[in-house]
């Protein structure tokens, strides 16, 4: 004979094991989580990609501030700057 | 045998490989899925979070120790998702609405038969009227059946918490079932 508790205990047991087992995941979970996992890892590849670019930059703002974070500007635009005359006179 | 896949599938996972992402779902996705089920008590949210919690095992899969059984880290993982769905739900939501949407508006729910319908509907009202912490206990014990001791170290919490919280929402269960007067339909609906 079953006491009220074990059957009690059982019957929800049962009850909400058949409850979960009713329900499945939404169909295309799967995919969508592949889907998203390869985003994510295409992504974190394009950030090491732009690290990679930046490291040839020319100028380096970060180690470059104040007066002397112009010099590179400088030296890259001086013969622009001083041959500007001369063209304009041409 | 399957520990040692699943170690294997862990390790390939942490190279970046999506074939064992895809392979750590076919093996874990009920576990997933249902613990959220049991807490949250929407299939849908539960389909969410089932593929939150597998892209986040994806993302963090260096921080994961591959000698070690992956359950305790997913199911960790589920309740705390699932936990914060919860709470984010009754921060915007009256409390008396609560029920209501456990219950479910019916758009993803499987056809069954009313009667089973009406049985579902009950189990989600008597799960949705236990604390939280109490629904836990019960979701783990009775539809992931875990042991006791297994929920303990889930939730880090002494075995003897386990088994109060497992017996209070046993009673209050019970009490709910009587107060329905349907304690005797749900017997009659399992042992037939």
């Amino acid at each position: 004979m079953f006491s009220e508790d074990m059957v009690f205990e059982r019957s929800l047991q049962r009850t909400l094991g058949n409850w979960a087992g009713n329900y499945n995941p939404r169909p295309g979970t799967r995919a969508r989580l592949i889907r998203a996992a390869r985003r994510e890892k295409l992504a974190s590849q394009s950030d090491v990609l732009v690290e990679g670019r930046h490291a040839y930059r020319p100028i380096d703002l970060d180690a470059n501030s104040g007066v002397m974070g112009a010099l590179p500007l400088f030296n890259q635009y001086f013969w622009l700057i001083f041959s500007a005359p001369a063209r304009i006179r041409l | 045998v399957e520990a040692a896949e699943t170690r294997s599938l862990v390790l390939k996972l942490q190279d970046g490989s999506l074939d064992a992402l895809g392979g750590l779902y076919d093996r874990f996705n009920r576990l997933v899925f249902k613990t959220a089920l049991g807490v949250t008590g929407d299939p849908d949210v539960a389909s969410d979070l089932l593929q939150e919690v597998f892209l986040r095992l994806f993302r963090f899969a260096e921080r994961i120790d591959p000698s070690r059984p992956l359950e305790p880290w997913l199911y960790r993982m589920t309740l705390n998702l699932s936990y914060t769905w919860v709470k984010r739900r009754k921060w915007a939501q009256p409390l008396e609405d609560i029920s209501e949407w456990l219950a479910g508006d019916g758009k993803s729910q499987p056809s069954v038969m009313a009667e089973q319908r009406e049985a579902w509907d009950f189990v989600e009202q008597a799960l949705s009227r236990l604390p939280l912490a109490q629904r836990t206990v019960i979701v783990l014990y009775y539809i992931d059946e875990c042991s006791l001791q297994e929920i303990a170290k889930i939730l880090r919490i002494p075995p003897g918490t386990v088994k109060s919280r497992l017996h209070y929402a046993r009673h209050t269960l019970k009490e709910y079932m009587r107060s329905q007067e349907q304690l005797v339909k749900g017997l009659n609906f399992e042992f037939t």
